[in-house]
């Protein structure tokens, strides 16, 4: 079986029955009431549900909020994450005063900050903004670390015997060579800034997609809660797809 | 006319365990400006240290480099590398790297770079291939663009460290006769590192043999064979004399080196 | 020599850092109200420990955590192995795992309250949820990844697909599932913390959401430490595990 040869488009309609035959189930367990339909809904309620959301207009005005929260929370990674991870990957006493904290992040719960955040800087998109800062931006700062200590040391030699500048190289040897890393990173920054973003919009807030979920859930209206599922699932593969073809952009030159 | 001096040389490297690895020891040469020179010694004699401590990418323990009298105190535009590894940035076109050394001197405008990129593109044979990354190119045509970098900054003195040792036989073969053909249209002094004795000889106004670590010069030998040289000199008397005398002197170094390692087993 | 130097450099950055946090206050650069001092955080944990707080604490949300990560285990694998295993189904259900993968679970924490109950019902589900997962994805793509050169030679000394399994293809796929194991901890913690914190009576992060509420900032810290103390352990052992069935591979990856 597994030495069957497939074609390219055999992924593409294969993966779409997938789908389509995960809903069908989903569909007739509502219909044959093989669960409680209250509980799971079904796919045509959620298609209703997402419909009406979308009319009433808050929809784009959930929508809106995360994706701000979102892009503020990975820039900021990005612009403080990126500088860090260089910083740590060139010199080795920063990379071992830096290291235990950078673990320490990596490996904790980071929900756990959310009260301190509460507390410190007030409910609203401040504190979430803040949670998924902290998520990301530690992802962001090991991959550019290892970016950074990945380059091929005969790469920094050949430019040492130009006699290149420090600011040379810099720029046209280290960050170019550890840009595929800090894309990758960058792109899976961005899964675990979503991941931010929707707990503190679920813990408190009055917009955005995890407070939509959080609003319909405790009145269990389910089919508003996959709805919002629905909407946050385009929204992380969207942006990855996004990130994916950048990389593949920016990465033309690799085999 | 002195072009580069060697005196009394000696390089350690610290050791991880503690303790220092000599690597070359009481070195001296003398390279006279237009000279080809190439070294060859058993692999790990420190030939590669040796043409780093001339470009002055490597500090000498002691001992000093002068360059048309001048002491050695790091890289200078007199002087450029060919690596054995290409060192190729892989994110750039072969024009990018061609044009690598210029850019990073910072002396010309980016116009009259490429205009010089473009004449060595010219001097290599590698029109056509302006616009393709390293990856797109045969081992051969990436190490005409190493050549090509080095040759763009115009420096007096080439460094070639094995600049062939990743390719095939073949290629090998096509890019010593093309580097002489380069060679010969200016006459640069090149020290040229390689463990090829075929290549020593075919290449070299004067091969310097080297023994096994610590580094010291084993002995010189004058290649007095006419240039300019086709392939078909390899089979000349005068070049299978000095192939087989630089072959004995190595199978000594070798021989000794095994011996070494046997004793302290 | 170097890993001394690690380890002391990175201990006297933590030391600097507790040495400025504990100044802070009393040099007037903040109020004690808003971020304590770490004599006090370590003099609330004393306390926490001695009145079995963190214990009960700790037992409740480690029970949670543990039931739901063995049995992302005991399904991830094998199911990761069958889709890593037939090309067939892996490109049926691939993009469905993605879109899954892709979104973060802890934001179906309101519809697992209600399908499993408030508490230890719906942690044991969204540890699950979080860690089945990326131990699946990783298990197909270390099956698929293996060399088929190896399953060549296994089923040229006339080898049955069981024997493929055993002798190739799992040991095969251990470091990418090893990968998926270390992902899935991470996840599984958050979801912990994300269920007792949203709403539970009990467990670490209801203590955390508890302390937070009422802004008494010295516990707080002295919990999230607990918790960070906690993924820290996890995710070093984790890695000891790792070095430990990768040796004498020749990649080994943290």
């Amino acid at each position: 079986m597994s030495t069957l040869r497939y074609r390219r488009y055999d992924t593409v309609y294969l993966g779409a029955i997938g789908i389509i035959g995960a809903l069908l189930v989903w569909e007739l367990a509502a219909r044959l009431r093989l669960a409680d339909p209250v509980l799971i809904s079904s796919p045509m309620l959620v298609a209703g549900a997402l419909r009406g959301w979308a009319v009433s207009g808050a929809l784009w005005r959930d929508l809106g909020t995360t994706l701000y929260e979102l892009v503020i929370a990975i820039g900021a990674s990005a612009l403080v994450g990126i500088p860090l991870g260089v910083i740590m990957g060139w010199n080795r006493p920063a990379e071992y005063a830096l290291d235990p904290f950078i673990w320490l992040l990596y490996s904790t719960p980071l929900v756990s900050f959310w009260p301190l955040f509460i507390i410190w800087l007030g409910i609203g998109a401040n504190a979430i903004i803040a949670l998924a800062f902290l998520f990301s931006i530690v992802q962001i700062v090991i991959n550019t670390m290892v970016g950074v200590k990945g380059i091929d040391p005969v790469l920094v030699r050949c430019a040492r015997s130009f006699n290149a500048r420090a600011v040379d190289l810099f720029f046209k040897v280290t960050l170019p060579g550890a840009l595929p890393m800090i894309v990758a990173g960058l792109r899976l920054a961005l899964g675990r800034a979503l991941i931010g973003v929707i707990v503190g919009e679920l813990f408190s807030s009055n917009a955005g997609l995890g407070f939509h979920i959080s609003f319909y859930g405790t009145r269990l209206q389910f089919a508003d809660v996959f709805a919002g599922l629905f909407v946050i699932v385009i929204v992380g593969v969207g942006m990855s797809q996004a990130i994916r073809l950048l990389e593949s952009r920016l990465v033309r030159w690799k085999s | 006319m002195l072009h580069i001096e060697l005196k009394q040389i000696r390089v350690t490297f610290p050791q991880p365990e503690g303790g220092e690895l000599l690597a070359v020891d009481r070195f001296d040469l003398q390279v006279q400006r237009g000279e080809f020179v190439t070294i060859v010694g058993p692999s790990g004699c420190g030939k590669s240290t040796l043409l780093s401590v001339v470009d002055g990418l490597v500090r000498s323990s002691s001992g000093q480099v002068h360059v048309e009298g001048m002491l050695v105190t790091g890289p200078g535009p007199d002087r450029a590398l060919v690596f054995q590894e290409f060192a190729l940035l892989p994110w750039r076109t072969v024009e990018g790297n061609i044009g690598l050394g210029l850019e990073l001197q910072h002396k010309l405008s980016s116009r009259r770079i490429k205009e010089l990129v473009l004449h060595y593109i010219n001097m290599v044979g590698l029109q056509g291939f302006e616009r393709h990354y390293p990856y797109q190119l045969s081992g051969g045509m990436r190490q005409r663009v190493g050549i090509a970098r080095a040759l763009a900054v115009n420096p007096e003195i080439l460094l070639m460290d094995e600049p062939f040792a990743a390719l095939d036989a073949q290629t090998r073969e096509i890019m010593s006769v093309e580097l002489l053909r380069i060679w010969e249209q200016d006459k640069k002094t090149v020290l040229f590192i390689t463990h090829s004795i075929d290549e020593s000889v075919y290449l070299a106004d004067r091969v310097v043999v080297m023994s096994s670590r610590p580094g010291r010069v084993k002995e010189i030998i004058q290649v007095g064979l006419p240039r300019p040289r086709g392939l078909a000199i390899k089979d000349a008397p005068e070049f299978v004399r000095l192939r087989r005398h630089i072959w004995d002197l190595l199978e000594e170094e070798v021989r000794r080196q095994v011996d070494g390692k046997e004793d302290r087993a | 020599m170097k890993r001394w130097q690690r380890a002391w450099i990175g201990g006297l950055a933590v030391f600097a850092f507790l040495i400025l946090w504990e100044a802070a206050t009393p040099l007037g650069w903040v109020r004690v109200a808003g971020i304590s001092r770490p004599t006090l955080v370590g003099g609330a944990f004393v306390q926490l420990a001695a009145s079995g707080e963190i214990y009960d604490g700790l037992y409740i949300s480690l029970k949670g955590f543990f039931l739901g990560f063995v049995l992302a285990v005991v399904i991830g694998i094998p199911v990761g192995v069958v889709i890593g295993r037939y090309r067939f189904l892996s490109m049926l259900l691939d993009p469905l795992l993605m879109a899954i993968y892709n979104m973060p679970k802890v934001a179906m924490m309101p519809l697992l309250v209600v399908w499993f109950g408030v508490g230890f019902g719906a942690t044991v589900a969204v540890v699950l949820l979080g860690a089945v997962f990326p131990i699946l994805v990783n298990t197909a793509v270390g099956i698929r990844e293996v060399d088929p050169v190896w399953v060549r030679a296994v089923r040229s000394f006339g080898g049955s697909e069981w024997d493929v399994f055993k002798k190739v293809l799992l040991p095969g796929s251990v470091p990418p599932m090893m990968t998926g194991i270390r992902l899935g901890v991470g996840r599984g913690l958050l979801g912990v913390v994300v269920s007792e914190m949203y709403a539970s009576t009990e467990g670490i992060g209801h203590l955390i959401g508890l302390y937070g509420m009422s802004f008494r900032i010295t516990e707080l810290i002295a919990m999230v430490g607990v918790v960070s103390l906690l993924g820290f352990v996890f995710a070093d052992l984790i890695r000891r595990l790792e070095v430990w069935v990768s040796k004498g591979r020749a990649e080994v990856q943290w």
